[in-house]
């Protein structure tokens, strides 16, 4: 096959995206069983219901702490959109989402042979199985956010990675504004976009690189010069630490006088989250546990043992690339290694205040597609040149590897269908929120007895799985 | 071999997903119990919007109901909805069946006791009870 022959869709790919599928409607399923949220969703849907969509996006550049006027548009526009049907649009719309992530996935790691396509098995696994990544799918927001900066981030990658054309510059700028206006996170479009040309890609050209810097320069006077948006404060949130959740006073007796030590923990931890699962958030469960407790969690012990096998691989993959990264050449599956590295730098670096599973969700997707390309990389060079023996305990290593990310898989699908329950729960009790905070007009209190009833009534829970053995997936 | 043996783990659990939900679609309720039966049922699976939804469609707050063995014992258990909600420790749900009238028998707390629900303890206040008289009391429901 030439260059180009290898480059086009083959029946690997079709098979790839034929599984992508499946895995896709398995989550689906999951996913449009869990209603709209009340905690940061009921309220948040009445807000952007009033006033215009101009006059809503214009208020959020006058908050303090956060500037997401992008994110605040995207849900008035569905919500326009959904003519009254919210079940159906804002929940399709998560349902979209993780379609078009699955897709971009696919578009990245570009399976063309049979052991890329095996890798694709364990790249989704991964993708939809890390911790990092469950946050996205089961906080119903009405539009979930995080999600959003996932796809671009992808999107990013993807622009990058492609042949060079000025239109990839016009689109990187673009998506850098949408996402960066969109969360705070989106900045680290820039990031994909600046460690993909290092790494060699060309997709967007040298300006539209410098375009990019100058927008994220723009950014960061508009939020701190000019709209005076600022950072959440240290203390607005309590906080991982150790074996322990610090409240915010607490964080401030130990730390307010030494902030920088706080800061470096949240984001050494924050790296080593993404590489093996420990910490989570700050917190050392799986140790704590390991150390302290009788009964070993089986989960916690899966989740740390999938990621520190998928690490290994990556480390096996660099070293062995290691010579031609030196002298500066890179293969597309080196791009994407290297934008890994670079998101998940940068991912832990903005979690400096505060880490949580979620905010480093995009180092978490980027951690997949980087361990679909070395696992596939892994398979291939060892049917070049190995042993009998070594075949065999590549076998098994890649057997427990793959198993383990699938029991990854596993509990995530269980906890999709837990969070229906608990978010249906959260409705029946919904009037004592309103009383505690919210204060709906009449519009406010007809969509809540609508997204009641959605909850209760209309879309009732489906089966609670229970079972011995649902605890070897989940806590 | 090694990429069937790498594919195989992911893709068992993906077609196990996708059997899953093709049975659930027909009907069938595998791995799970099935939806709750009753108003105690339904708390004891902490599907509490399944015990509104039976509330609203008039079941009685007051009634004993089965909760089928597997779910809060290996046995069955007859219960009413509050003694169920105490046993799940679910104070949330015993403000709201009482504001639905369910009426709070003094040996709810001394139940709450037995179960060891904490919180469902210091909602309902301390009482003078006989240790594990109150469980015993459910379990021996004939």
């Amino acid at each position: 096959m030439t260059g180009l022959d290898f480059d086009r869709p083959n029946r690997w790919t079709w098979l790839s995206y034929a599984y992508a599928a499946l895995v896709v409607v398995g989550v689906s399923y999951l996913l449009l069983d869990i209603p709209i949220q009340v905690s940061d969703s009921y309220g948040n849907l009445v807000q952007a219901s009033g006033g215009t969509l101009g006059s809503l996006v214009f208020e959020q550049f006058r908050t303090h702490g956060f500037l997401r006027p992008l994110l605040w548009a995207n849900i008035r526009i569905v919500y326009d959109l959904s003519g009254g049907h919210y079940y159906a649009w804002f929940r399709g719309w998560h349902v979209a989402q993780v379609v078009v992530l699955t897709i971009l996935f696919l578009r990245l790691v570009k399976p063309r042979t049979a052991a890329a396509a095996a890798a694709v098995a364990v790249g989704l696994a991964a993708l939809i199985g890390i911790h990092t990544f469950a946050g996205t799918i089961l906080e119903a927001f009405p539009v979930n956010a995080y999600m959003t900066i996932l796809i671009c981030c992808y999107l990013a990658a993807d622009i990058a990675l492609g042949r060079p054309h000025w239109w990839r510059d016009v689109a990187a700028a673009v998506l850098f504004t949408f996402a960066a206006l969109s969360v705070e996170s989106g900045l680290l479009i820039a990031v994909v976009l600046v460690a993909a040309y290092l790494a060699g890609a060309r997709g967007v050209s040298r300006w539209g690189i410098a375009v990019v810097v100058l927008l994220v320069a723009g950014y960061l006077v508009l939020r701190f010069g000019v709209l005076g948006v600022g950072t959440p404060e240290l203390t607005e949130r309590s906080s991982g630490f150790g074996f322990a959740v610090l409240e915010p006073e607490d964080i401030e007796r130990r730390f307010g006088q030494h902030p920088r030590v706080f800061h470096l923990y949240n984001v050494g931890t924050s790296v080593l989250s993404v590489l093996f699962s420990e910490p989570r958030a700050g917190v050392w469960g799986t140790t704590y546990n390991v150390l302290y407790r009788e009964e070993l969690s089986i989960p916690s012990v899966t989740n740390v043992a999938a990621s520190v096998l998928g690490t290994v691989v990556l480390i096996w993959y660099g070293w062995r690339r290691r010579t031609d990264w030196f002298a500066r050449r890179f293969t597309r599956d080196d791009q994407l290694v290297a934008i890994f590295v670079a998101v998940t730098l940068a991912n832990a670096a903005i979690s400096y205040t505060y880490t949580k599973d979620v905010i480093l969700s995009p180092a978490g997707i980027f951690y997949a597609a980087a361990l679909a390309v070395a696992v596939k990389a892994l398979i291939e060079t060892s049917s070049v040149t190995a042993s009998h023996a070594r075949v065999a305990i590549l076998t098994i290593f890649l057997v427990v590897l793959s198993g383990a990310w699938a029991a990854r898989a596993i509990g995530i699908h269980l906890a999709l269908r837990a969070t229906g329950a608990v978010v249906r729960n959260e409705w029946v009790y919904i009037d004592d929120g309103v009383r505690q905070g919210i204060e709906p007009d009449a519009a406010g209190l007809a969509l809540k007895r609508q997204l009641q009833a959605d909850a209760i009534f209309k879309h009732p829970l489906r089966p609670i799985v229970l079972g011995e053995w649902v605890k070897w997936f989940r806590d | 071999m090694r990429h069937v043996a790498l594919a195989c783990p992911a893709l068992v659990v993906t077609f196990g997903l996708m059997v899953f939900a093709c049975a659930e679609m027909l009907g069938a309720h595998p791995l799970t119990m099935g939806p709750p039966r009753s108003v105690p049922e339904a708390i004891a699976m902490r599907d509490e919007a399944g015990a509104a939804r039976l509330i609203e469609e008039g079941a009685d707050v007051r009634a004993i109901g089965l909760v089928r063995p597997g779910i809060l014992t290996d046995q069955p258990l007859l219960v009413t909805p509050l003694e169920a909600a105490v046993l799940v420790d679910a104070t949330a749900m015993l403000d709201f069946l009482v504001a639905r009238g369910a009426d709070v028998p003094d040996e709810l707390a001394c139940l709450a006791a037995d179960a060891g629900a904490r919180t469902a303890r210091a909602r309902l206040g301390e009482r003078t009870c006989h240790s594990g008289d109150a469980l015993r009391g459910v379990l021996a429901r004939p």
